[in-house]
């Protein structure tokens, strides 16, 4: 037995015949009784370097989503790392590489479908196709959006007023624009805006400006004041209704709501009723004087934050770890 | 910035949605012995047995079985949509570019965005060609077939 023979029986671009299978798997020593009667013969297609092609490793999970035809998007600026969104998350994208060959093929019989053929004691030959050959592939791996440039995105315009709104040029952006510039899914994208206090008016999503963010609150804490309604009983309908010709009525909703819970009561019109939520409001108030001075020694911020929040709430140092604020031993 | 479609084939281009294609792994390279061209070339027959699969290419003889993968893999294929019309423009740019700080470094084996879209055609997306859930693995060095009987010295 020669070298040739096996030359011989691996030869042919043109179909193999039973007589070539069986040449050669006696080459290899196999003996027929133990295989199964259905034979396929690999072929490389014409272009198997398919550089069109990519084969990426997903989750099931992913997969559905791409199946039911939801949102998975690649996002990234020309020289980012490449992260894939669905609606909900984001996945950073690695390629992993192997030593091993990864044959692509459009079609194969499986072993349960091998069992039997047309005839009774020969061997069927399907001729299958090698689509490509890979040596890598795309993997993904569950990461955190990437939200940082958000707020400097935000900041970029703040709302400062209604009346600065018609001269108003500098850059708006509504969710679509953000998600043109944002690595992360819809869903996280949402959440980093309601982390950000942000607002959509008009369509665009603004942060507004700290000071205007005050006056609302100031307003809103009047309004209560001179209804004489009970902290733990405030209208937010009302509250709607009288402030929205100075307020647009939807950062009217968004300031109260960062700054009340819901009571679980209503008036008798059915409309709900909210109260201070204390820990926020404190807060807020704290930043609010700190802002100007920076440092504040902290017997007199003490005395001067209890006076400033709204009768009835207590301040406490624990409180201002709900906002951006730090409390250094030296102040 | 872009933003890069996955999407499935729309109705025209696939009437019975995704088909599954499988995956043969295998240790090692395929090389034409020869050097010649192996486009369309032949490249080996697999057996199955009772308890798994046989493949015989060239030289060798490599054993394995079917498995399930553990994780699906989509196989993406590129395509632009200059001629198409869809409503999600499958690449849409910012208008400014904005100043970017890379928030962490990029490893070796991240991808950047300019691997996976043609400059110079910007409605890139890429559609699921097929999906590949199980595969035929060959986890063992192939075997040689030995032809030649050694001379007797």
């Amino acid at each position: 037995m020669k070298e040739d023979d096996l030359e011989e029986a691996m030869a042919g671009n043109v179909s193999r015949t039973e007589e070539d299978v069986r040449r050669l798997l006696h080459l290899a020593k196999l003996d027929e009784e133990d295989l199964k009667p259905v034979v396929q013969s690999f072929y490389l297609a014409q272009d198997f370097t398919r550089e069109d092609l990519k084969l990426m490793e997903v989750t099931p999970d992913i997969l559905n989503q791409i199946l039911e035809g939801e949102r998975v998007i690649i996002r990234g600026d020309k020289s980012d790392p490449a992260v894939l969104c669905t609606d909900t998350q984001t996945y950073d994208i690695k390629e992993a590489g192997t030593s091993n060959s990864l044959l692509l093929l459009p079609s194969v019989v499986w072993p349960d479908e091998a069992e039997t053929n047309d005839k009774d004691d020969g061997i069927t030959i399907a001729s299958q196709e090698v689509a490509g050959i890979f040596h890598n592939y795309l993997e993904l791996h569950l990461c955190r959006p990437r939200v940082q440039k958000l707020r400097y995105l935000m900041e970029e315009n703040l709302y400062t007023g209604k009346e600065y709104e018609a001269d108003n040029v500098d850059v708006k952006y509504t969710f679509e624009d953000l998600l043109n510039v944002i690595q992360a899914s819809p869903k996280e994208l949402q959440t980093a805006l309601r982390e950000l206090q942000a607002c959509c008016i008009d369509g665009f999503w603004r942060m507004l400006d700290f000071d205007y963010q005050f006056s609302v609150f100031n307003h809103i804490v009047n309004l209560v004041d001179s209804n004489s309604w009970p902290s733990d009983g405030i209208p937010l309908q009302a509250v709607l209704d009288t402030l929205e010709d100075l307020i647009p009525r939807k950062i009217l909703e968004e300031c109260f709501h960062w700054y009340t819970e819901p009571v679980g009561r209503t008036t008798p019109e059915g409309y709900d009723l909210y109260r201070w939520n204390e820990d926020k409001i404190c807060a807020f108030l704290g930043e609010v004087i700190l802002r100007p001075t920076g440092k504040f020694n902290l017997e007199e911020f003490l005395y001067t934050w209890q006076s400033t929040v709204p009768e009835g709430i207590t301040t406490n140092l624990n409180q201002l770890k709900v906002g951006n604020l730090a409390l250094s031993s030296t102040d | 910035m872009v933003q890069i479609l996955i999407r499935m084939p729309t109705s025209e281009d696939s009437k019975s949605g995704v088909p599954d294609w499988a995956v043969v792994e295998l240790q090692g390279d395929l090389e034409s012995k020869s050097g010649q061209e192996m486009h369309g070339s032949f490249v080996g027959d697999l057996h199955y047995t009772k308890k798994g699969a046989i493949l015989i290419i060239g030289h060798h003889i490599l054993f394995g079985k079917t498995v399930d993968v553990d994780k699906p893999f989509i196989v993406l294929r590129k395509k632009n949509s200059l001629t198409e019309h869809h409503h999600e423009a499958n690449m849409l740019r910012s208008q400014k570019s904005l100043e970017h700080t890379q928030e962490e470094e990029a490893s070796e084996v991240s991808v950047s965005i300019e691997n996976l879209y043609d400059k110079h055609n910007y409605s890139t997306y890429y559609e699921v060609h097929a999906i590949v859930r199980k595969k035929i693995l060959f986890k063992t060095r192939p075997k040689p077939i030995v032809t030649n009987v050694p001379k007797k010295l």
